[in-house]
């Protein structure tokens, strides 16, 4: 691993009653990495995820975010601080425009003539959505339309642009490519490169080993709960890879 | 795309149903003995607008993918406190309108909390809470009675700057007032995002509860401002299950005439005024084609099913049908 650390986990497990979902997960991101944390159905990927993205609390374990002790109360309070999450779909309002999504629980205002209240500047988000989604080397030219109507690649990209927004140094992907046809795999995988090349650490989690081969610099081996290997991606095979998290390890 | 086909597109359901009043009211008054004068004019409006506010009341809760059983409710209670409060002095006429408003707007505000705090459905807590306003009207006013300060009635149902109506006044006003501000505001905007994708309006970090409570409040206080005004009509206060109950539905087939989705996320509360308008001229029409009063449910069915099935005609544009449930 190379570059200072972003994201520390230490010893964080996380019970519910009597299962252990994680047992002690102990991982360390370098700023501007791209990890993927890989894993069969159960390995605990899904419960890592909830509680770095502030959607649980860890029953015990420590989170260090750029060398800090952090506790997020939410997912909104995780992104306040820098972490977005992109879940497959959850996080977009289907009906609404792509600029009220990339803008939604950060509305840009305006004063009003009435003192004291200040409304949404609807210009000034549209303009600024266009931006963050040309930084995603995406041309949508209309913002006004809404997201149901668009592909599903076109959909990350207005959610990463969400992230964009927020100015996320971590950006978690959930699956990214889970729902999405041939082409538009190929879309997603050239935003998380764009993304990279803008210095942003990607936390992926899929279970499509080509993806990971390709994007990622790096992957944690989730099983039973525990982390059982951590290792450098380049020169791994995908085949290579899935021989990892199906074997005994 | 140039701004003003954003608009056409955005607005697509207030258009729709003001070409569909402004085609009907037109049929009316072309074929109205005395054509449009100042006095049809009045009357249409008098009639309209009660129903056109207790609509806009129906709007912000169905916007949050909610239903408010309880408007028609509230503004029958608030027939009965006006019938009783709003008389005597100027001073105490207007102690008695903002003791009429508050009772709405805290009608409102219970039926938010009951939905917010209590996390029950909001079409079963405003059933419920909707029978407990009735009863405290009723319980206020067994038998229709009661009067209203004459110089503030006359003035509610008169005109103002030559053939203007004030009810229309008003209705602009609370427009202007309550319902812009609030389209453009964080807290509305938070409203269309939960009636999109509550999940993700939550994931985003924006203040949900807030939003909720501010759509039931101002929806109870809409309501009983309609209810002030039904009183300025008719000079007295009735408990009057029929006439709540007749409200509150005709209030959701307005909001759906006028293009507000009750899946939440889409619509206006102004294309709610114009369905409220629409469902109002059938009446009208019946009167001017000397057509047997009890038609009206069955136009306005008529009228009502036409609305949802162009509504539905989004369905055959769509590239993903199950983006329907979305």
């Amino acid at each position: 691993m190379s570059g200072e650390p972003i994201l520390e986990l230490r010893g964080l497990a996380k019970r519910y009653g009597a299962v252990d979902a994680l047992r002690g997960v102990d991982l360390t991101v370098a700023r501007g990495e791209t990890l993927a944390i890989c894993g069969d159905n159960g390995a605990g990927k899904s419960t890592l995820i909830r509680i770095i993205s502030g959607a649980q609390p860890p029953s015990a374990g420590e989170i260090r975010l750029k060398g800090r002790t952090v506790h997020f109360a939410s997912p909104a309070d995780a992104l306040q601080q820098g972490v977005a999450t992109i879940y497959q779909d959850l996080a977009l309002a289907p009906r609404m425009a792509i600029y009220q999504n990339v803008f939604m629980g950060s509305e840009l205002l305006r004063r009003s003539p009435v003192p004291g209240l200040k409304l949404l500047d609807k210009p000034a988000m549209r303009q600024a959505a266009k931006g963050y989604l040309g930084r995603l080397k995406i041309r949508l030219e209309d913002m006004d339309i809404a997201v149901n109507t668009l592909s599903g690649g076109q959909r990350q990209a207005v959610a990463i642009a969400r992230a964009l927004r927020w100015q996320a140094d971590i950006v978690i992907m959930d699956e990214p490519t889970a729902a999405l046809g041939v082409k538009e795999t190929r879309q997603v995988l050239d935003l998380i490169h764009e993304i990279k090349g803008q210095g942003i650490t990607v936390l992926l989690i899929s279970h499509n080993m080509r993806d990971v081969v390709e994007v990622a610099d790096r992957a944690a081996i989730m099983k039973g709960g525990t982390k059982v290997a951590d290792l450098a991606v380049p020169g791994m095979t995908p085949e290579g890879l899935a021989a990892l998290i199906m074997g005994d390890g | 795309m140039t701004d003003w086909r954003h608009h056409a597109r955005a607005n697509r359901g207030i258009l729709l149903s003001l070409a569909v009043f402004m085609a009907m009211f037109t049929l009316y008054v072309a074929n109205h003995s005395a054509g449009l004068t100042p006095g049809v004019l009045l009357t249409a409006a008098n009639k309209g607008v009660l129903l056109a506010l207790v609509a806009m009341a129906q709007t912000l809760p169905a916007i949050t993918a909610g239903l408010d059983l309880s408007v028609g409710m509230v503004f029958v209670l608030a027939n009965c406190l006006a019938a009783s409060l709003v008389q005597g002095t100027p001073l105490q006429v207007t102690l008695g309108i903002v003791a009429v408003l508050a009772a709405g707007l805290g009608c409102g505000l219970i039926n938010g909390a009951i939905i917010v705090y209590g996390r029950l459905q909001p079409i079963i807590t405003t059933l419920a809470t909707g029978a407990v306003y009735y009863g405290i009207a009723l319980a206020l006013r067994p038998t229709p009675g009661g009067s209203i300060s004459e110089g503030f009635a006359d003035a509610m149902t008169g005109q103002v700057a030559g053939p203007v109506p004030t009810m229309l006044v008003v209705l602009l006003g609370v427009v202007a007032v309550v319902w812009l501000p609030y389209r453009r505001s964080v807290v509305g905007r938070a409203a269309y995002a939960i009636g999109s994708n509550e999940t993700a309006a939550y994931l985003s970090g924006l203040d949900i509860r807030r939003a909720k409570l501010t759509a039931y409040a101002l929806s109870g206080l809409l309501a009983s401002l309609a209810g002030l005004l039904l009183t300025c009509l008719t000079w007295s206060g009735e408990a009057s299950a029929p006439i709540g109950g007749t409200y509150t539905l005709n209030s959701i087939a307005a909001v759906v005439i006028g293009g507000v989705s009750l899946f939440g996320g889409v619509g206006s509360a102004i294309g709610a005024v114009f369905g409220a308008f629409v469902l109002r001229t059938i009446e009208d029409l019946l009167f001017v084609f000397d057509l047997p009063p009890l038609w009206q449910p069955l136009f306005q069915g008529a009228v009502l099913l036409v609305a949802v099935s162009l509504g539905a005609l989004r369905l055959l544009k769509l590239r993903n049908r199950l983006d329907v449930y979305g």
